[in-house]
């Protein structure tokens, strides 16, 4: 089931009323879990088996490794085995056709055969982001963060809760699980806060992502009839474009958690405005940040390591970082070249220069600078191929031309844009003109009102998927 | 259920009817606007104008590839000197608007006025497909046109709940709105030439001929298909169903030929035309001919078409 589509618009209604009609979360909890698969199972039912065995593996997982805290080599074991039946189900379904070819390749580059078949199946929505909050618990319970969860049911809703099952925000259980345990009454600002979020969120989605997608996809998958000005354009529209897709998904998650009483995790932050990609990565998908920060990043040594380690620390987690991201070539160079990115500023800082960004014209070049390096590596997240992507950079690099127009997307794309632009602009420099948060109650009913309105009018309902959903 | 309701429930009522108060709003300043659109500028113009005005004595009616490739001067030239009268002609056709968008101005031709000729361009590839994304262009009709609001409503219960809100009806569709007013006057009684080819002659010769597989036909589109082809029959008003020459053709009609046998309605089928598909200059793309490529395929259309005259 999509945010976006009209099944939610019933679903999300009748989810809230009955959580709250509901006495106690003695039915809460189990009604919220029995929403969620039927949320996951609109998709493929026989994918939420797969959920369910993660769910089981590491809920008894968890409690084995407390059982025997004072056993190293069990507890390990537990954790290990854990850890490894995850990452296999992971494996199976998003890499194996993937490492399957490049074996495939490389030993016909070496004249052997390998006639391994690939496998004909579906990637399950949301499975890195569910296998990853799973993993995370397990880790968290080794390593005594935590106390694991003896309510297998409280355990399954962390696991599956809906508003963040398929594309996240990726959540702690330290943060989440208590949360099932607190009874939740009906708060106002909690129902009108959850609801403007939401509603900015199907803003950023439906009148900007969507809008401006119908253009990047039309130069994107025609990569051969556009020259490099109508390909520049699309690449940078295209980091409008995930950015609100994504960001978009992230606020209604949090927004309809927060309707329920559940508070998630701040998933994006006004990435466009860092000023450098350190920066960005606190900003942008916040919670797989710091997921590879906490679960690769410090196990690898962190920077508690010889400096060149230290780097090799940071250019590997980003490696995976991408491979995270799709079971491609593309996304592989694109967690590289990010690695690279980052490697590359640790040195220059330490070695060369070491920005103190004083002035305002120092902080604007390098906003702008690092938006250019980001709208290079989104290339390679973009391209169909990684062929495609080298292709993208030689036509940006050397065929100008006249601009292709879509005249509806420019009109309606780029509006929406400016709204956007300026509601973050006003909310990163903190201008004190707030619209749907005024202490006016005309401006703020208004204000909310016209924007649903121009949801309404401009969006675009066509029915467009949400970019994460595939990885 | 505890909760500080704060006037909880006021406060949602009231937003809902300002939202109403927007919604009946802006409907009424649309629809008005929407009565003194100008006949051409834009699709929604086109639209408008074949839905509700057009009286015309020859009417072609498709998707893009109707209003790329029947040069309506030309036709009205041959008809005017096969008959021996003037016979007014035009080309009715709107890019993007496939299958429903163009049963639906096929059925509101017939229910207006008697033409003497309906020419329907169509593929059968364009039944196969679900996307009723064309007869939702044509939203901003439905309280004003019966035969818009049945088609829009037989899409089903979101369709016809959503329809009685103004700012959906009008979604996306402002700029269309503005623009019939900003846009030149329209030339050449519909006909919208394509020129020049995008066709790279060295590639595609040597490509082989690919055949793609059957899909099913989409009931609501075969549906709707069918039953305006049931009316012209029944009325006794002539419609020829025409698919019109592909570069690269990879299909077949014989399903859409049955159908139109079925209701006695002829069909012409130019779609994997040899003396067409060896010749990549009178093609803009795979699809879509060219001026030059149009000019010669109306008159070799208008030969064929003198049989049912």
């Amino acid at each position: 089931m999509l945010f976006n589509s009209f099944e939610f618009l019933i679903f999300f209604p009748l989810v809230c009323l009955v959580y709250y009609l509901l006495k106690n979360n003695r039915w809460r909890i189990p009604f919220l879990l029995v929403a969620s698969y039927y949320f996951y199972m609109n998709w493929k039912p026989v994918y939420a088996v797969l959920i369910m065995t993660s769910t089981v593996l590491t809920y008894y997982c968890g409690i084995l490794v407390e059982k025997y805290a004072d056993d190293e080599p069990k507890k390990k074991a537990f954790l290990t085995i854990s850890l490894v039946l995850n990452f296999a189900i992971l494996f199976v379904f998003k890499y194996f056709n993937f490492i399957n070819d490049s074996v495939f390749s490389l030993l016909e580059m070496m004249g052997l055969r390998w006639n391994v078949p690939n496998l004909n199946i579906l990637l399950p929505v949301g499975i890195s982001f569910y296998t990853f909050q799973a993993v995370g618990y397990s880790v968290d319970v080794y390593r005594g963060t935590i106390k694991p969860e003896r309510n297998f049911v409280v355990y399954a809703l962390f696991v599956s809760f809906f508003p963040q099952l398929v594309a996240g925000p990726i959540e702690r259980a330290k943060n989440l699980i208590p949360q099932f345990h607190e009874e939740h009454s009906l708060k106002y600002e909690d129902v009108i806060e959850g609801l403007k979020l939401m509603v900015w969120g199907y803003f950023m989605k439906v009148c900007v992502a969507d809008m401006i997608s119908e253009y990047v996809d039309a130069v994107y998958n025609n990569i051969g009839h556009h020259n490099g000005t109508s390909i520049g354009l699309a690449t940078l529209l295209f980091n409008f474009q995930s950015y609100c897709d994504f960001g978009g998904y992230s606020l209604i998650a949090i927004g309809a958690a927060r309707v329920m009483g559940f508070r998630l995790m701040t998933n994006f932050r006004r990435p466009y405005f860092s000023l450098n990609i350190d920066e960005f990565w606190k900003r942008w998908h916040i919670s797989l940040s710091s997921w590879f920060l906490d679960y690769v990043y410090i196990p690898l040594g962190g920077s508690r390591v010889k400096y060149p380690r230290y780097l090799f620390n940071l250019f590997v987690t980003f490696l995976i970082c991408g491979l995270w991201h799709g079971a491609d070539w593309s996304y592989v160079v694109w967690g590289g070249v990010f690695g690279l990115y980052v490697v590359i500023g640790k040195v220059w800082r330490k070695f060369v220069h070491k920005p103190e960004y004083k002035t305002a014209l120092s902080r604007v070049l390098s906003t702008v600078f690092c938006f250019a390096l980001l709208v290079f590596v989104s290339i390679f997240f973009r391209a169909n191929t990684l062929a495609d992507a080298f292709t993208v950079i030689g036509q940006i690099a050397t065929n100008p031309g006249p601009l292709f127009v879509v005249k509806s997307v420019f009109v309606y794309g780029f509006t929406a844009l400016a709204i956007l632009c300026f509601k973050d602009t006003k909310d990163e420099f903190n201008w004190k003109c707030n619209f749907m948060h005024s202490k006016h109650v005309a401006v703020r009913y208004i204000s909310t009102v016209l924007l649903i309105a121009y949801i309404i009018l401009f969006g675009s309902f066509s029915g467009g998927q949400f970019i994460y959903f595939q990885f | 259920m505890i909760m500080k309701t704060d006037g909880f429930w006021k406060k949602i009522l009231i937003t809902c009817l300002i939202l109403v108060g927007i919604d009946i709003t802006v409907g009424l300043v649309a629809d008005s606007v929407l009565d003194i659109m100008p006949d051409y500028g834009g699709q929604l113009a086109k639209d408008n104008y074949r839905l509700h005005r057009l009286e015309t004595d020859v009417v072609i009616i498709g998707s893009s590839r109707g209003c790329h490739h029947y040069v309506t001067q030309q036709l009205g030239d041959s008809l005017d000197a096969y008959f021996g009268h003037h016979t007014s002609v035009y080309n009715a056709a709107i890019a993007a608007k496939i299958a429903n968008s163009n049963s639906c101005a096929a059925e509101a031709i017939i229910a207006r006025y008697r033409p003497k000729l309906v020419v329907f361009d169509i593929g059968e590839d364009l039944l196969c497909l679900d996307d009723v994304s064309d007869i939702e262009f044509s939203a901003p009709f439905y309280w004003k046109d019966t035969i818009v609001r049945r088609y829009l409503d037989d899409i089903g219960f979101r369709e016809r709940l959503f329809m009685k809100s103004s700012l959906y009806r009008y979604n996306g569709k402002l700029f269309n709105l503005a623009s019939c007013f900003l846009a030149p006057a329209a030339v050449d009684d519909g006909y919208e030439p394509k020129f020049g080819t995008n066709i790279d002659t060295t590639v595609v010769k040597d490509k082989p001929k690919v055949t793609v597989p059957t899909s099913e036909l989409d009931s609501y589109t075969l549906n709707n298909f069918e039953t305006a082809l049931k009316k012209y029959s029944s009325e006794k008003v002539t419609l020829v169903v025409v698919c019109s020459p592909h570069f690269r053709p990879n299909n077949n009609n014989k399903r859409l030929a049955a159908i139109c046998e079925k209701y006695d309605i002829p069909f012409l089928d130019f779609y994997d035309m040899p003396y067409f598909n060896s010749q990549p200059e009178l093609f803009y793309d795979s699809r879509h001919l060219n001026d030059k490529g149009a000019h010669i395929y109306t008159a070799m259309f208008f030969e064929q078409l003198k049989r049912f005259m």
